[in-house]
């Protein structure tokens, strides 16, 4: 992996590290962002929530201070009252209390056992027997304290088809100049209980759940009628004063209170679910807005890669080309400036070794020129002596003929060799001068030897090395010719594959070792005068110099019966 | 290096908190309360170098106290000292103590006894008001050991805020005590003052003009018959005060006014005659009381050491004394 991110293109990179930085920066602030607007409007509804609780819970604490009050005043008088007998003085004062607060719908003091002592009620409505009730009973369970029953229809006005809740208190009152025990009851109607739960704002599906101390749904302002139902459970579940829920898959915020002097907890269900909506689209939004910014900075950051890589990768390719090819036209690079420099120097880099190839190849042409001329010239002194030497010995021996024919050959051999300026000629051109040069030495042999020439017409047109072919017919002359038998037999063929043309001289002899050959072949390549072999020396390298690497002087011999030497010269580019 | 210097830091972190003192969190009904402020005094005072006292602040909501007690829950004190807003809502921070196993010492305010029996750790540390009624009560009947038959004794009675524990235990309670004892109780008057002097002051004013004869007055604390004796002195019911002298009780204008709490303020009237009889809260034994039992529980003991006497499981009850002329 590591490798491989080394290897990456510098566009790559710049592309890769930059859309790496964009994106974990935007992410992070992205997130962060997002988590701080959570908490911030998850904040807010804690606090929405716990300022509406509050103001729930002062207005039931005003609601129950109020009757508390009433009820407080209404202990003193009854005791004093009942102290100096005053009983329609109490019931009056009863009345009044009564019509002070809407809430009150009647007060009561009853005996321990259960008889009505005052009541602001009816006589014939006043239910008189109570004296069993769990709800009476308990007032004188626990003392000084104030206790509330659960909504009920009013147990103790007949007349009464409302649902009140029961407020008792045990007081002291006199009867009869003793002092007995006996409780203050008051009626309580629920109608502002009601409207101050109903009239709170806890969002759609808000409500609120009132449950006494053994669990028991007591009030509720959503169709929770008992303890099995979702919120209830929830309620007496909490271990806390606040947390979050879902109730009927709706998210709601939950505050858990104990209402003043009650024994009842008051549970605000606090429906926040248009603030998770809320959060949701923020979320949903900041994701797209992440995402496009990603996208978008991406190919901001993928062109300014590609600008800065574009003139590189130009240069780059330029290079490459200049590897295959020196001739280039100078490259113009418009962008960074150490890009513009690089090429400017490049560029004239390229100007240079431009130069000084062409500089080397004019030399190198010109070289090649001088010593091939040179190697040209070395093959007419020894041919020259050698026919000479054979003219000599024939007018020695008086043959005119033949020393006629001779000279006419030897004309005709070097009319042929200064025809042309250049070293090539028709394969046709060469030939003629070979058979001129074998009549001349079949005269100098006296026909000791035999020879065929075997070439297709078509093949007569290819252009050979000037004196490539003569030097080889030499060489077989010279080593392949018993003078002592008359049977001695030299053939040239020439001939064609698909790449190269073949000139092939053999003649019969005592043929040459692998190792002779070997050694010949060396000494040839290495261009070493050796007396009688200077010829084929000279046309291995005229052969390397004209066509190239791929020509070659091929030796094969068969001990005791033939040699022959081929001449291997490409076709391309020889017509 | 960074390996030696992390070391370091995770050992100052540890001896620090080893050397770190308990944290107990005390958390009263409203720190307005001067009563309470001395109070929470006493008890940081008591508590010496074994823990704190962190003193929380309720400012008399029952909302804010829940939401305290659930923060001061979190931070799993050893023990939680607490003085209700609302003591018969004791019952949900009880049952939330409960579950995480943290002793809960109610003060000030008794919760109700079923709810306390909720958790064997729930206790509350006070003084119980009949006692102090009752007191009040013996005081008055010694007074007025020789009265004549049929002679009544015409009572008014000064109480604190309606609805404070205290103040109407103490009433009806002294009222009951004195009636079923067949004293010849005359309840002429009771009139709220809100534990205060100047209110005291100003309905033993009102009280006087209304009735013609009171001879006897019982208040709920010293303050209230401090504010009485001074009403007094303004009407000529009783002598003026004068530093360093006494008053007779028998030959000069005078009648009985009876306290509770014995502070500090009441000492130059009871030396003086004119305040004929106080009932002591024993504040400091009572901070005492709770300071050691904060102690065990923060060293994980058990209760079979403690000092004082644990009624019904969850009760420490802290005796009032008398505290009469007599006593000095």
């Amino acid at each position: 992996m590591k490798n491989k991110l080394n290897h990456l293109s510098i566009g790559k990179i710049l592309l890769l590290v930059s859309v790496l930085i964009i994106t974990v920066s935007l992410l992070v602030s992205n997130l962060i962002t997002f988590w701080r607007f959570s908490d911030t409007s998850n904040e807010m509804v804690e606090e929405t929530s716990s300022e509406i609780t509050s103001q729930i819970l002062l207005n039931y604490n005003n609601y129950t201070d109020n009757v508390i009050d009433i009820a407080h005043f209404l202990e003193l008088e009854i005791l004093l009252n009942t102290e100096q007998d005053q009983m329609d003085t109490l019931e009056a004062i009863f009345q009044n209390a009564e019509t002070v607060d809407s809430n009150v719908l009647s007060i009561s003091l009853f005996s321990k056992a259960g008889d009505a002592v005052v009541s602001t009620i009816d006589p014939p409505y006043l239910n008189d027997s109570i004296a069993g009730d769990a709800w009476f009973n308990r007032t004188f369970e626990e003392a000084n304290m104030f206790h509330f029953t659960p909504p009920s229809i009013d147990v103790l006005d007949t007349n009464s088809t409302k649902r009140v809740i029961h407020m008792t208190k045990t007081v002291n009152f006199y009867d009869d100049d003793a002092l007995k025990s006996g409780a203050l009851t008051m009626a309580l109607s629920m109608d502002n209980f009601e409207s101050m739960a109903h009239g709170a704002n806890l969002g759609e599906h808000g409500h609120i759940v009132f449950i006494d101390e053994h669990g028991e749904v007591v009030y509720a302002t959503n169709d929770c009628n008992d303890d099995t139902c979702e919120s209830a459970e929830y309620a007496n579940a909490m271990n806390e004063t606040s947390g979050r829920t879902t109730i009927e898959d709706v998210d709601m915020f939950v505050s858990n209170n104990t209402l003043n002097h009650t024994r009842w907890q008051m549970v605000t269900f606090f429906d926040e679910s248009p603030t998770r909506a809320i959060q949701q689209t923020v979320l949903i939004t900041v994701m797209v807005v992440l995402s496009l910014s990603i996208l978008f900075a991406s190919l901001l950051s993928w062109a300014a890669s590609r600008r800065i890589t574009k003139p590189l990768n130009k240069l780059k390719e330029h290079m490459l080309t200049f590897e295959e090819n020196t001739f280039l036209e100078p490259l113009t690079i418009e962008g960074q400036q150490e890009v513009v420099v690089l090429s400017e120097t490049f560029n004239k880099m390229s100007e240079e070794i431009k130069r000084l190839v062409d500089r080397v190849y004019r030399e190198q042409r010109a070289k090649r020129k001088n010593q091939f001329i040179a190697l040209q010239n070395q093959i007419n002194p020894h041919f020259l002596y050698n026919t000479l030497d054979s003219i000599l010995y024939l007018s020695e021996q008086q043959k005119n003929d033949d020393v006629k024919q001779m000279v006419a050959s030897l004309s005709k051999f070097f009319r042929l060799s200064i025809s042309t300026e250049s070293g090539v000629v028709a394969l046709s051109e060469e030939l003629k001068h070979v058979e001129s040069y074998l009549a001349i030495q079949r005269i100098r042999y006296q026909n000791t030897f035999e020879y065929t020439i075997n070439c297709d017409a078509s093949l007569k047109t290819f252009n050979v090395l000037k004196l490539s072919l003569q030097p080889l017919v030499e060489n077989a002359i010279n080593h392949g010719i018993d003078p002592d038998t008359s049977n001695n037999q030299i053939n040239i063929h020439i001939y064609k594959d698909n790449t190269f043309l073949y000139a092939s001289v053999t003649n019969s002899g005592y043929g040459l070792s692998p190792a002779q050959i070997k050694d010949i072949m060396a000494m040839i390549a290495k261009d070493i005068e050796t007396p009688g072999k200077i010829g084929l020396a000279n046309v291995y390298q005229r052969l390397k110099l004209h066509f190239g690497v791929s020509s070659d002087i091929i030796i094969e011999s068969e001990m005791d019966q033939t040699t022959t030497i081929t001449l291997k010269m490409p076709l391309k580019g020889n017509d | 290096m960074k390996i030696f210097l992390l070391m370091l830091i995770v050992f100052m972190i540890t001896a620090c908190s080893s050397n770190q003192s308990e944290n107990i969190p005390l958390i009263v009904y409203d720190a307005q309360d001067e009563y309470i402020q001395d109070f929470a005094q006493q008890i940081n005072d008591n508590a010496g170098e074994q823990y704190s006292v962190d003193i929380y602040d309720s400012q008399n909501s029952q909302v804010k106290q829940n939401s305290i007690v659930d923060q001061v829950l979190n931070e799993d004190p050893k023990a939680i000292i607490i003085n209700m807003v609302d003591r018969v809502g004791a019952y949900p921070i009880i049952e939330r103590a409960k579950e995480k196993d943290i002793p809960l010492l109610f003060i000030n305010r008794e919760p109700l006894k079923r709810d306390l029996k909720r958790y064997d750790k729930a206790f509350y540390i006070g003084s119980d008001a009949h006692q102090s009624a009752q007191m009040q009560a013996d005081m008055v009947m010694d007074h007025f050991k020789n009265l004549a038959d049929g002679e009544t004794v015409k009572t008014a009675i000064l109480m604190g805020q309606q609805g404070h524990q205290d103040a109407e235990i103490r009433t009806s309670h002294v009222i009951e005590v004195l009636e079923n004892s067949a004293f010849p109780l005359q309840l002429v008057d009771i009139k709220v003052a809100n534990f205060s002097q100047s209110d005291a002051y100003e309905q033993t004013l009102s009280m006087i003009d209304e009735h013609e004869t009171i001879e006897l007055i019982i208040s709920n604390n010293d303050a209230m018959a401090i504010g009485a004796i001074d009403a007094l002195i303004e009407l000529g019911k009783m002598s003026p005060y004068v530093e360093d002298e006494t008053i007779d009780i028998e030959q000069d204008p005078w009648l009985p006014v009876i306290g509770v709490d014995a502070l500090p303020i009441s000492h130059q009237y009871l030396k003086s005659n004119h305040y004929y009889g106080t009932v002591l809260q024993d504040s400091s034994t009572m901070a005492n009381a709770i300071s050691e039992m904060v102690s065990l529980f923060i060293e994980g003991k058990s209760l079979n050491t403690y000092s004082y006497e644990v009624t019904d499981g969850h009760y420490v009850w802290i005796d009032y004394q008398e505290f009469c002329i007599e006593n000095e």
